[in-house]
């Protein structure tokens, strides 16, 4: 049994024009000690996908399918039983580090906190285990930290905290949602090895979200490319990434930056924006932006086709690109 | 693409902290000077505020001498009463005599009770001090509960409960929501006292006799708010950290009252510091309604009765305490955002 499958998850908000779909039948599963990578631009259905596995959906957001956590469908559980795995089995770190830590409380209190709710420890049997949390997590004179105040913390200290709260349980899963983009670019590598290490180390399982296909190929064993809400491409990384199998995942790396390509030329990016939830197409949803497009797709829905082992894209055109 | 990291992270800094003064904890010479400044701006108001107090008293029409010997009094009576009184000496004198009593402690002496005013309204403190603070308790309890529950239920029918409520409190006026708590509590049902204080050695039936008005006096100031609670709560429910600390496995309910409500307390306790310092206001009319012998019914009596020295007093008295009051805000601010204490 796999560690966490999710099977057709659907996110809808409702709105006057009716149910807007804002994640469409997503499907993977995880094993334990798997990391896997969701790409894709902003709005895609990234982010909700997450929170949709954390049972964090924002308010009036209504969600279907399944998602299984060790055979357990999270969808169906009542909010206590919710509580009881979050931040315990489940665990998230988010975008923004600069907000996402409460200002007013020292940090010491933040990541003792659901070791107290968790684990049953005593105040301060939490905070010398966070202590040794804010160690494993490579932070200079951790004991001198838990008095401290986020505002009194650089961004990627900041983000380290995140991971110290997220790894307090030791917890099976960990879901970073773009963990390094809001960090200067020095710092986003070190906070990557760190995420990476620690997953190593702990053995957990890892759904790294981000727009960035390289910190995805670096440390993800597979990928799912989604866009508009629905996973176009899925597949292990490597064969992935040398396969790129449907159009869109081709324009994500088209638009990569190529430190080789001629001074002053322009940047590769793909014509028109994803399109708005409530407005996507009927029949392929990249079919307007696609270099490959043919009448046909616009009417039928693409095909799943199998490109390679345990390698599907959802385009009836890949044999254009191999 | 995604939106810039930078519009981003500017969110955390476009939060509106209202009049919030910066308290630097920094260094003990940051600490006196801003001592200091306080002590300057105390005084400052309080000068500012007897000459107020004084000049408008001097153009007031009603000679108090007069108006203490009755209409019909001979003029030489009323001669020798305003001598006795002072009231014949040049206003400048007049005020400077004030000034340095005041200095020394002395406050002068009542006209209409031929007591010192410092007396008198020591006594009267003692009944307007524990009224307010137990009405602005009971505002605080009132409004942090259903200003928090509110938002909570955001848009649905314990929302709009509560603010149809709070709409009805604003609009009801105290004395006559007054008269209706002393109808069901102390005529209907008997439990309280319709009015009147027996003096502090009665215990606790002199408390008793403080609770409807206490209610009264809290009834507008908890509609308020409990408004502003709500709100503030609201704006803090959208902020990131508190997913993080769902994320943790909290509560709604855990969230909202460990990672939420300290950080919606700033405007919070704006608006409770300016509620405290318009208390008087309030006891001015809940005192009558009660018959209590406070501050309240004090400044009304003495107006009534041109007793200027108790009138002057008095009003320089508030006006310090509002100073006070704004000071202990200030300070509040720094104990509930840390923020505050090292900003430069």
């Amino acid at each position: 049994m796999a560690l966490l499958a999710v099977d057709r998850l659907a996110v809808h908000m409702p709105s006057p024009r009716g149910p807007i779909p804002l994640v469409r039948e997503v499907s993977f599963s995880i094993e334990k000690g798997e990391t896997l990578g969701i790409v894709g631009e902003s709005g895609c259905g990234k982010t909700m996908t997450a929170l949709a596995l954390m049972g964090l959906l924002p308010d009036g957001a209504v969600p279907s399918g399944e998602i299984r956590f060790e055979g357990e469908n999270l969808l169906a559980q009542p909010e206590d039983r919710l509580c009881k795995l979050r931040g315990n089995r489940l665990a998230m770190i988010f975008q923004e580090p600069m907000s996402a830590l409460n200002p007013v409380h020292p940090i010491g209190g933040q990541i003792a906190e659901s070791l107290i709710l968790h684990r049953g420890l005593y105040q301060t049997d939490a905070m010398a285990e966070a202590v040794r949390l804010l160690e494993l997590v490579r932070m200079p004179e951790p004991k001198a930290r838990l008095a401290q105040y986020p505002h009194q913390l650089s961004g990627g200290q900041r983000q380290r905290v995140m991971i110290a709260i997220a790894l307090a349980c030791q917890p099976d899963i960990l879901i970073a949602d773009e963990p390094t983009t809001a960090l200067d670019v020095t710092v986003q590598a070190q906070i990557l090895d760190l995420i990476h290490d620690l997953v190593d180390e702990l053995g957990m399982a890892l759904v790294l979200i981000s727009h960035d296909l390289g910190i995805v190929g670096d440390i993800t064993d597979r990928v799912l490319v989604m866009y508009a809400g629905k996973v176009v491409e899925a597949g292990p990384t490597v064969p992935l990434f040398d396969r790129r199998a449907h159009p869109y995942t081709r324009g994500l790396f088209g638009a990569l930056p190529d430190p080789g390509r001629a001074r002053g030329s322009r940047l590769y990016a793909i014509p028109g924006t994803v399109p708005d939830p409530w407005l996507v197409p009927g029949g392929c949803a990249f079919a307007d932006r696609c270099p490959l497009v043919e009448p046909a797709c616009r009417d039928e829905i693409p095909p799943n086709v199998e490109v390679g082992s345990d390698h599907r894209a959802l385009c009836r055109r890949t044999d254009l690109t191999t | 693409m995604s939106p810039s990291p930078a519009s981003w992270r500017g969110r955390e800094y476009e939060r509106p902290l209202p009049r919030a003064q910066p308290i630097r904890y920094n260094g003990a010479v940051l600490m006196t000077s801003f001592a200091l400044r306080r002590l300057a701006t105390f005084i400052a108001t309080l000068i500012a505020t007897s000459l107020v107090v004084f000049l408008v008293l001097e153009v007031l029409p009603g000679d108090p001498a007069l108006l203490m010997l009755g209409i019909d009094a001979q003029p030489d009576a009323v001669a020798a009463l305003r001598a006795k009184l002072g009231l014949d000496k040049p206003a400048v004198e007049r005020y400077l005599v004030w000034m340095a009593g005041m200095v020394r402690g002395d406050l002068g002496i009542s006209h209409t009770y031929g007591t010192s005013v410092a007396e008198l309204i020591g006594e009267r403190l003692v009944v307007t001090l524990p009224l307010a603070l137990i009405a602005m308790t009971l505002t605080t309890i009132i409004a942090l509960t259903l200003g928090v529950f509110a938002a909570s239920k955001h848009n649905t029918i314990g929302d709009y409960g509560v603010m149809t409520a709070t709409q009805l409190g604003i609009a009801i006026p105290n004395f006559w929501f007054a008269i209706l708590l002393v109808l069901l509590f102390a005529v209907a049902l008997g439990w309280l006292p319709a009015g009147g204080f027996p003096g502090w050695d009665q215990g606790p039936i002199a408390l008793k006799s403080l609770v409807l008005p206490a209610f009264a006096l809290a009834l507008v100031q908890a509609a308020i708010l409990a408004r502003v609670t709500r709100s503030a709560v609201l704006e803090v429910l959208r902020e990131d950290f508190v997913r993080t600390a769902r994320a943790k496995g909290l509560t709604r309910t855990q969230t909202l009252w460990r990672h939420v409500l300290r950080n919606s307390l700033i405007p919070v306790v704006t608006i409770m510091g300016l509620q405290f310092s318009n208390l008087l206001a309030g006891t001015i009319i809940i005192e009558n309604v009660f018959y209590l012998p406070g501050l309240g019914r004090l400044i009304f009596q003495s107006i009534n009765q041109r007793d200027l020295i108790v009138v002057k007093d008095v009003v320089v008295l508030l006006a310090a305490k509002v100073v006070v009051i704004n000071f202990i805000v200030d300070l509040l601010y720094a104990v509930i955002d840390p923020r505050l204490r090292t900003q430069r």
